[in-house]
């Protein structure tokens, strides 16, 4: 219950890192940018600064450990053992670009106690029209600690433009959390 | 509105309606609707209550190379050892361990006119758990016993000047237990939880008495710590006492599968030794605390006479209905009648959509004052509502000065004590009130929660209609205090509408100066 209650928790928008106020209103991804999430989609209005904005959120890993129908799942409970997807979506605020692994000078997830892990940008699914985006995929190894990863996304293009996404503005209910197995 | 002349006398029960102008404005008069002002009550000073783990931390950021702080072990009962161990951190540091906790209190709306439950909140917060200081190399390692707090997870960090160095957690695991485990009808069984949590679903928790729903109980104010009984009902034999998790009020089965799983259930046997006739009628009262809410129903400010510096005291300030009461005044205009006037409502919440309730005023006798403006007369609690009321007096029709007042509840009988099955019976109660927080009794037999009583359209008197089942021998009744959560309704409240075994150190009348007591009584059944 709290899994799913929490969908909506962890697919929150992420905020550019030290950027003002971004587009109020979210709308469709335009075609010609495949890989953008759709329908609610934060289309910023250009920046001059240039800044980038990133979506993140958590799902269940699709092998074994995964309970049952849960793969690709949003969550933010998970337990020792099981696999953490993080999923990412990053734009320039400047164009309305995504930020792609030909854009990217570096996208990775850091999680404490591990070194920098990098993310992979890529099509999920079979069909054209399936989307793009970053993801990572982290087995929860058998000693982490238990409570809320502190863990942070973190881009830089190709032209030195940074974007970040932590959980800390979120509820502690619905921040990445790993429980013992009980 | 027209003020109804007083008869003479201080026997006569005749009611004064409304006097509005000078008594309360009409936006006291309350619809269903009545937008609510929510206050997070401050927790009383609840005896034996676990205190805050450690001195609150101050906000710190998260370091950008923030590293592992292992627990060993990971998890634990409060009381047992944890050694927290780090490396990466800078060397021969200062640091502390702050353990992330919470505080969870209860919401109310208190205003002249009633008290409504809103629900429960809780805030959470860091909590320095103990200091110490980083190695040469960059490592840490430190021993701490863990605190009595609120069960389930805990994130722990190593900070230094106000940067979360590294990040563990913990896992404060629950225990239950009940003593004793044996003993006749009637014995008190303390039923003890520890690691109740701070999150929504993991904060109550439900009773079974041989899969019988006796009632539910938190650990809000107590850090997770409750402490409550039950009385062992019959017949003679083995009985199963199973304390359940709770998200709300009964038991949640199967909480194995939850996303909260360490909220554990556990059963006992207890054996019912011997059925010694009906124990001695008890009335168990709640802690003694200092109320932290100051307003209390009937006062408003408002009513009284501008510039007025009459004082008023009431001696004693509480007792049941009927009760003798000493006041004494002074500042009042002297050599001059004084009219004492008893303020409370009249109304219900039965099928109500617009004016539920609505202010009166009762007579309680006249008197008057010395040539010195002082007066000194005694009152008699009138057989009616219970909960806060106020003392007014009143000269040349306005009211000087007013004292406030709680009617406890109070047991009459139980008719008759002697029943065969099938058989009706009553048990008879007064000052029961009208808020939210003391309008209504939960009703226990044998430790099975079968409704609930309500004294508000009966001012006050309720007498409730049972019937009498079981083989021969004594059984139970249990009346439990119970939070009231219809007319209004809010959106979440938890431990509504059930029995509140966890009355007496943990329920949100108490912060409010609301003393609702158990009433233990027995019938005997005979063939």
């Amino acid at each position: 219950m709290k899994r799913l209650a929490l969908l909506l928790g962890t697919a929150i928008v992420g905020i550019a890192f030290a950027s003002p106020a971004l587009a109020e209103n979210p709308s469709t991804a335009p075609s010609a940018n495949p890989g953008l999430p759709a329908p609610n989609v934060w289309q910023g209005t250009a920046y001059p600064n240039g800044k980038v904005f990133v979506y993140a959120d958590n799902v269940w890993g699709s092998g074994p450990t995964a309970p049952a129908g849960r793969g690709c799942a949003q969550s933010n409970v998970f337990t020792r053992g099981q696999t953490v997807v993080f999923r990412a979506w990053a734009m320039q605020a400047s164009d309305g670009k995504p930020v792609t692994d030909k854009s990217v000078k570096y996208a990775y997830v850091k999680i404490p106690g591990l070194p920098n892990q990098p993310l992979t940008f890529g099509k999920h699914g079979k069909l054209d029209s399936s989307p793009w985006f970053w993801t990572l995929g982290w087995t929860v190894p058998s000693n982490y600690p238990l409570g809320v990863v502190a863990f942070r996304i973190v881009f830089k293009t190709n032209t030195g433009v940074f974007g970040t996404f932590d959980q800390s503005s979120l509820s502690p209910n619905s921040q990445l959390t790993i429980a013992p197995s009980l | 509105m027209k003020v109804t002349e007083m008869a003479a006398g201080e026997g006569l029960r005749t009611r004064k309606l409304l006097l509005a102008a000078l008594f309360l404005a009409g936006a006291l008069l309350l619809p269903m609707s009545a937008k609510a002002d929510q206050i997070a009550v401050t927790p009383p000073a609840i005896p034996g209550a676990p205190a805050l783990p450690g001195p609150p931390a101050p906000a710190a950021t998260q370091s950008p190379n923030m590293t592992i702080l292992t627990s060993t072990p990971d998890q634990g009962l409060p009381g047992s050892s944890v050694a927290f161990t780090a490396k990466g951190l800078p060397a021969n540091k200062d640091v502390s361990i702050v353990w992330m906790t919470a505080n969870v209190t209860y919401i109310l709306d208190p205003r002249p006119d009633s008290v409504d439950y809103i629900g429960e909140k809780a805030d959470k917060l860091g909590v320095v758990l103990a200091s110490g200081k980083t190695d040469a190399d960059g490592g840490l390692s430190i021993a701490v016993p863990l605190p009595q707090d609120y069960g389930g997870l805990h994130d722990v960090y190593v900070v230094a000047d106000g940067v979360q160095l590294a990040k563990g957690g913990f896992l404060l695991q629950k225990s239950i237990s009940i003593s004793p485990t044996s003993g006749p009808i009637g014995t008190p069984i303390t039923i003890t939880v520890s690691g109740l949590g701070s999150p929504t679903y993991e904060r109550g928790g439900a009773v079974l008495w041989d899969n019988r729903f006796a009632g539910a109980f938190a650990g809000n104010w107590t850090r997770g710590l409750a402490v409550f009984q039950i009385r062992a009902a019959g017949p003679v034999g083995r009985h199963t006492v199973d304390i359940r998790p709770s998200s709300h009020t009964v038991s949640y089965l199967n909480i194995e599968q939850s996303p909260v799983p360490w909220q554990i259930h556990k059963d006992f046997t207890f054996t019912v030794t011997k059925d010694n006739g009906p124990p001695a009628t008890r009335v168990d009262w709640p802690a003694n605390v200092k109320p932290t809410i100051s307003a209390t129903t009937t006062f408003a400010a408002s009513n009284l006479v501008v510039g007025s510096a009459a004082a008023a005291k009431l001696d004693p300030s509480s007792g049941t209905v009927l009760s003798k009461v000493n006041v004494t005044a002074a500042g009042l205009t002297p050599n001059a009648p004084v009219d004492l006037e008893w303020a409370s409502v009249v109304g219900n919440r039965v099928n109500c959509a617009g004016t539920c309730w609505s202010f009166v005023q009762l007579p309680l006798g006249n008197a008057a004052t010395a040539a010195d403006g002082t007066l000194s007369t005694s009152i008699t609690i009138p057989d009616n509502l219970g909960g806060w009321h106020v003392v007014q007096l009143l000269q040349g029709g306005k009211i000087q000065t007013q004292v406030p007042y709680y009617v406890k509840r109070s047991f009459v009988d139980t008719s008759p004590l002697k029943v065969r099955a099938g058989q009706h019976f009553t048990v008879h109660l007064k000052g029961v009130g009208w808020t939210q927080l003391d309008n209504t009794l939960a009703v226990d037999y044998d430790n099975s929660y079968i409704g609930y009583g309500c004294g508000f359209n009966s001012n006050g008197d309720v007498v409730l209609n049972l019937t009498a089942t079981g083989a021969p021998g004594t059984h139970l009744i249990d009346l439990y205090p119970l939070l009231y959560t219809q007319s209004p309704t809010y959106a979440y409240m938890p431990l509504a509408m059930v029995p509140l075994l966890s009355y007496a150190k943990d329920a949100p009348g108490l912060a409010a100066g609301y003393q609702i007591p158990a009433f233990r009584l027995a019938i005997t059944v005979v063939k």
